[in-house]
């Protein structure tokens, strides 16, 4: 055995320097090559067949059709991040890390890869529903109003979802996050409740709470209502660049947490 | 000129407190230490996984951070995907280095021949044994023919001549002008690959062993025995931090070989049956074969107030 492999390296080609490492689209189109070689594609395009042949088959109303358009598009950004984070993670991927040399590269790769999965599947729902459902599709017009607002909203829930996971953020920064969005939608239990218990003279305190919450909570809201019944106005611009404005901070600040997270390989 | 330089390295939540090390170039360096003590760990620092932590590692003078793509790992924890052939694996490897065409076909062919495992490229992963994916893990690390390859137990889990195999296949990447590390804890005998062996112990590297000193010094030794008592295990394990204890092995290692008078005498004391020393050349194994150790080591090693060497607290023993 020693002598078969000193004369198979004498026979390996001249060494060379380590080269340097390609780029994060490289990575991009590994992770989406692998996630339909393992087959993990199936569940994200076997539910977008399911919601198009059973939620929608034959229904007559475009707006409830595109309703649920946006509502899968959400679930399924929810469950592709999750899966994509954890396969992240796995000790195997972390060669990868090592070899594209980048964390901000490697994070923003699966970032990419999942929207790109949940691209793919809206698509399928859409082309699948117009199939099942003639006479409720929207005209291309619509559709294509509907597209930004619906990217947009797709890539915050997906970037929102990775900075939710062990694989970005730790115990605490993750409770944080998840106090930052639980509270303000239920602030009409949790505002009610904190006033019954600290009494009647902090009602303006509650009240400011509750205008706080509500302008951060309306863009959102609204730009999930574009993506169902989109009129290209200035307001639908304007919520889409505030929206984009959230997705840069979010997305800075899951490179910022992720440079800083303690991986494991051996 | 030093390849790794580890300068007062602590990593919160795991026993590494306070490593502090410099390993040269195109040497190969072995960490040895017991289960738990960090090495894995260390060998996660080391390739920069530890965020925060990578200033205080320096490759080739700058912040092991900025160089991970001259770093190639292994580990027994690492499970590629079984859906990918090996042949697969190693392209997409290859190319997230940016390597292509006859560049990459070259890189490839090295690495396959150099762990000789040139008849599974068309092999999926799921078919292959522990030995082959260990290999193609190996491989994958090589393929980039990195400055710096990081090994966690190599040899764990494998059968003897699977061992041997594996431990001949580093042995011919030292030839490779790249510097390796290997973590281990000492139960394989590896160190002959070692130019350097750094003990782990208590969260820092508590002594070294040139090149040198490796060859004069006692080899590891591994001592296999039925099973071995709690209050005898407890006492050899406190003996040193080179001696590291299951409850049916004992390696000693570095200074701890310094210690087998000791335990033989505990294991003697608690009627302890020795079936082997290893190496199996070391001159008390024909002893060990030809009588009952107790008596064999009775003559050789006369029997001494243990409890007074060893400290108080020492049961009788109860198993025969």
């Amino acid at each position: 055995m020693q002598q078969r492999l000193r004369a198979l390296m004498a026979a390996t080609p001249s060494d060379t320097p380590p080269t340097m490492p390609n780029s994060m689209w490289q990575l991009v189109r590994r992770i989406l090559t692998e996630y339909m070689q393992s087959q993990r594609i199936l569940i994200e395009w076997g539910s977008a067949i399911v919601v198009a042949t059973i939620l929608i088959r034959d229904s007559t109303n475009t707006h409830t059709m595109m309703a649920t358009w946006s509502l899968y598009t959400i679930l399924v950004a929810l469950y592709t991040t999750s899966v994509l984070a954890d396969i992240a993670e796995q000790p195997f991927q972390m060669q990868r890390l090592l070899a594209i040399q980048s964390r901000q590269a490697y994070i923003s790769a699966y970032l990419i890869a999942a929207n790109a999965v949940v691209i793919s599947s809206y698509i399928i729902v859409v082309a699948v529903s117009f199939l099942t459902a003639p006479l409720a599709r929207p005209t291309l017009e619509i559709l294509g109003a509907s597209l930004p607002s619906l990217l947009v909203l797709s890539s915050i829930v997906t970037a929102v979802m990775l900075m939710l996971t062990p694989l970005v953020a730790n115990t605490q920064q993750r409770i944080v996050v998840l106090l930052l969005i639980t509270i303000p939608l239920s602030w009409n239990i949790i505002g009610p409740a904190i006033q019954h218990i600290i009494g009647p003279e902090y009602t303006t305190i509650i009240a400011a709470f509750t205008t706080i919450w509500g302008v951060l909570l309306w863009p959102s809201l609204h730009l999930y209502t574009i993506t169902i019944t989109p009129q290209i106005d200035r307001m639908m611009v304007v919520v889409i660049l505030f929206h984009l404005i959230i997705l840069s901070v979010i997305i800075f600040q899951i490179i910022r947490w992720f440079n800083k997270k303690s991986l494991t390989i051996a | 000129m030093n390849a790794i330089a580890v300068t007062q390295l602590a990593v919160p939540f795991s026993p590494i407190r306070d490593v502090s090390l410099r390993i040269p170039e195109h040497s190969c360096y072995g960490i040895i230490g017991a289960s738990g003590s960090g090495k894995s760990v260390l060998l996660n620092a080391i390739a920069g996984l530890h965020g925060t932590q990578s200033p205080l590692i320096r490759m080739g003078g700058q912040s092991v951070h900025a160089a991970t793509a001259l770093i190639g790992i292994m580990s027994p924890r690492i499970q590629p995907p079984t859906y990918l052939t090996v042949q697969q694996l190693l392209h997409t490897q290859a190319a997230l280095y940016g390597l292509t065409g006859t560049t990459l076909s070259a890189h490839y062919e090295r690495a396959v021949r150099w762990c000789a495992i040139e008849q599974l490229a068309h092999k999926y992963i799921r078919q292959l044994s522990l030995f082959d994916v260990r290999r193609v893990m190996l491989a994958c690390a090589l393929i980039n023919r990195p400055a710096l390859l990081l090994i966690d137990e190599p040899t764990v889990g494998l059968y003897a001549h699977e061992q041997h195999v594996m431990i001949d296949i580093i042995e011919n990447l030292r030839d490779r002008e790249m510097t390796i590390v290997i973590a281990t804890r000492g139960d394989v005998p590896l160190e002959s690959l070692f130019d350097t062996i750094g003990v782990l112990a208590d969260g820092r590297i508590i002594s070294e062993l040139d090149a040198q000193q490796i060859r004069t010094l006692p080899r590891t030794i591994m001592i296999r025995t039925n099973d071995i008592p709690t209050a005898a295990f407890e006492n050899i394990i406190a003996l040193d931090h080179g001696i590291v204890a299951t409850r049916r092995t004992i390696v000693l290692t570095g200074s701890g070989v310094q210690s087998l008078a000791q335990i033989l005498q505990i294991l003697l004391h608690y009627n302890v049956h020795i079936f082997r020393i290893e190496p199996r050349n070391h001159p008390l194994n024909d002893l060990v074969k030809q009588s009952e150790a107790s008596q064999v080591l009775a003559q050789i090693y006369p029997p001494r107030n243990i409890t007074s060497e060893i400290g108080d607290g020492i049961t009788p023993p109860t198993e025969k």
